[in-house]
């Protein structure tokens, strides 16, 4: 087994991991047995293997089975499955590290947020018009989609700026429905 | 899946049909013969009754099992198959037609003695005027629940509290339920405060025997869909049940039921029970039944259609072995509102072990499309007793693990670990209650410690993906996951039963599980 207190090498490759708003600088180095991890400077010892998939992690011992997506490819902005949860992280090289990504770190920006369908289907109604005040979480338009009518939600409190979304129109995953200031 | 699966054990060949997108799907490939029927929309395909009964035909089939989704229901569909010199595994059209309109179920239900919940007893046509409904509402009383004559798994249902919600609520289930039954008529019943939904699953055969299970108990519903069932129910007593089971029974034998069938009630406070509604068609919760009685009910259903007798202990059907729980896995995403989340799954770890049966058809590497119900599988635990049902199912949560898609996993997480669930403290209106005071916050939020390990995980992800880094992991692939050829068991003998010509054709829809 490798002794965490063996001299230092330099590291392989150093990465920034952003997870719910919180950077991390990563740098990781191969030991004899693995791969030492140091996380903002704090040592691990990391049994590494692929098997399926998905990513066997033996970390100090303890046993954990990790599955990541990283969607769109090469993006750096991944789905973390771990101990039956889900972590959105995002991961870049240290230098230019990328703006860290995530639902929240969104959600709660000062900006222009476009309301956009989660998937594909038919707008049934549309309940604001531009220049309505909305409140968060408040429903903006509903979308018919396996069968089920889905009432989508402001992600913030302001107002509707547009609305590009107009009843009995199909629409696809992704597409704008309206914008909220 | 289901029904390719009891004919196997029945030594029968099945058929599946299907849509474009869904030729790849697993009942089609388990399927001894398989044909296409059409577009995507259901419309086109899996409610299209020529293009089945064409299937069915070119097949030489002798017999037509409907699923429980779609056609399943559809006295139309049952009398076509007659027609067409098809057996259909399920009741006869006539039965379909009374138990089918809520209206005339009920008042089947008034005929042979059994109290219903007070409501209109003639469906309410669409041309009935705004004010007409109004008026029969106000008799009824505030709130009330507006349902679809045709209606099923909680779709054309709306709760009025006021007269000022009612015609839009009336509206939009005569929409639904023309969009989802092609019937717009709708009736009005008042609505219990408090109630816990109880079910009673029958088999009647074609010889006058008419067969209750014990009961399941399904009060765990999100906007009236059930997502929990299980069985038996923590609070009804031996009498209660000899009381209930019988009154279902007298239901089923009043109109001759032959074929599997579930009688719904509902149970009040003060433990008076009323007819809510009859489903002529095999349910999606039949599995917790099977897991307490040891009897296959798709494998009954055939052999009542093929018109025999039915030999199981009257008894042992009423007495649960044990406890089970279902889960009906969604793929939508809990945390934004249950919104469908269709799409690609790309990694699948499923539950196994003591206890657990998963019914479902879908895959490593398969799609789940827009078309359809967003139902992905039915994860069933089976306990000596109910803690340890309970147990198993939030073990065998943890286990299920599906990558590319959303699933409603991590809310039945949460759900099995809430204290009224435990104490078995809960009726039909608690679930709704509870999602609204947690007003969206997430189910299984990541800790600090899932954190650290996706931090690093991530970072060594991404080094294994550089191929500069120096970095390479091992690799295992388990012949588990080896790439799926035609694994079918070999179709075996094609008649081995007794001389007997049948082919039963398995028509798996909606959920295609």
């Amino acid at each position: 087994m490798e002794d965490p207190r063996a001299p230092r090498r330099a590291p392989l490759v150093t990465y920034e991991v952003s997870i719910n708003g919180r950077t991390r600088r990563v740098e990781v180095e191969h030991a004899d047995d693995g791969l030492v991890v140091l996380v903002d400077g704090q040592r691990h010892l990391a049994d590494v293997t692929s098997v399926n998939g998905a990513i066997s992690l033996i970390l100090d011992q303890r046993s954990f089975e990790v599955a990541i997506l990283e969607q769109p490819p090469a993006s750096g902005n991944l789905t973390i499955h771990v101990n039956g949860r889900v972590v959105a992280a995002s991961v870049g090289s240290s230098r230019g590290a990328r703006v860290p990504g995530g639902h929240d770190a969104v959600a709660s920006h000062g900006g222009p947020h476009t309301v956009t369908a989660p998937m594909p289907g038919k707008v049934v109604k549309v309940l604001v018009k531009p220049g309505d005040a909305v409140t968060t979480r408040q429903g903006v338009v509903v979308v018919e989609a396996m069968k089920m009518e889905n009432e989508l939600r402001s992600p913030k409190a302001g107002t509707v700026t547009q609305v590009t979304a107009a009843e009995g129109m199909s629409v696809e995953a992704g597409a704008a429905l309206l914008v909220i200031e | 899946m289901r029904i390719v699966r009891a004919c196997r054990d029945l030594g029968l060949a099945s058929v599946a049909v299907y849509s474009e997108c869904d030729r790849a799907a697993r009942h089609v490939r388990m399927a001894d013969e398989a044909y296409p029927i059409g577009a995507n929309p259901p419309a086109e395909s899996y409610l299209r009754i020529d293009r089945i009964i064409d299937a069915a035909r070119r097949a030489g089939a002798d017999a037509v099992h409907p699923g429980y989704g779609f056609l399943a229901e559809n006295e139309s569909f049952a009398a076509a198959c007659r027609d067409a010199g098809l057996t259909f595994i399920g009741p006869e059209p006539e039965t379909i037609a009374i138990m089918g309109s809520k209206t005339a179920a009920r008042q089947a239900a008034v005929k042979a003695g059994i109290a219903v919940v007070p409501g209109t007893e003639e469906p309410l046509a669409s041309e009935v005027s705004d004010a007409k409904v109004a008026e029969i509402a106000a008799d009824i009383g505030y709130p009330l629940m507006v349902k679809a004559v045709a209606g099923g798994g909680g779709k054309g249902m709306r709760v009025v509290w006021s007269r000022a919600e009612l015609a839009g609520a009336v509206r939009a289930a005569r929409s639904e339920a023309s969009a989802s039954f092609g019937d717009s008529a709708i009736y009005l019943e008042r609505r219990l405060t408090r109630p816990r939904h109880i079910e009673v699953q029958l088999l009647g055969d074609a010889h006058g025997t008419v067969l209750p299970f014990v009961e399941r108990e399904c009060s765990i519903q999100r906007r009236h869909q059930k997502v929990i069932e299980e069985t038996p129910s923590p609070v009804i007593t031996p009498e209660l049940r000899q009381q209930i089971t019988a009154a279902a029974a007298a239901v089923a034998a009043s109109v001759g039921y032959r074929n599997a069938g579930t009688i719904e009630f509902l149970l009040d406070e003060d433990k008076s029970f009323y007819f809510l509604e009859m489903n002529t068609r095999l349910q999606v919760e039949h599995p917790i039944t099977e897991m307490v009685t040891g009897v296959d009910l798709v494998q009954w259903q055939i052999r009542i259609a093929r018109g025999e007798k039915l030999t199981l202990d009257p008894q042992a059907v009423l007495t649960p072995r044990g406890h089970a729980i279902e889960c009906r896995i969604y793929a939508e995403d809990p945390d934004s509102g249950f919104m469908p989340s269709p799409g690609h799954i790309s990694r699948l770890r499923l539950p196994a072990g003591p206890g657990i049966r998963h019914d479902s058809g879908a895959e490593a590497g398969s799609d789940v499309p827009i078309f359809y119900d967003p139902m992905i599988s039915k994860l069933v635990a089976w306990g000596e007793d109910r803690p340890q049902a309970i147990a198993r199912m939030r073990r065998a949560l943890v286990e299920y693990e599906v990558v590319g898609i959303r699933t409603s996993v991590p809310f039945f997480r949460w759900m099995l670990s809430q204290a009224d669930f435990e104490n078995g403290h809960f009726d039909t209106t608690s679930l709704d209650r509870l999602l609204k005071a947690r007003q969206g916050e997430p189910f299984m939020p990541p800790g600090d410690a899932d954190e650290e390990v996706a931090t690093i995980a991530a970072a060594i992800y991404a080094g294994a993906r550089d191929p500069g880094s120096g970095i390479r992991l091992s690799s295992v692939e388990t012949s588990g996951q080896a790439p799926a050829g035609p694994r079918t068991a070999s179709p075996g003998p094609r008649i081995p039963d007794s001389g007997s010509r049948w082919k039963t054709r398995a028509r798996l829809e909606g959920l295609r599980s």
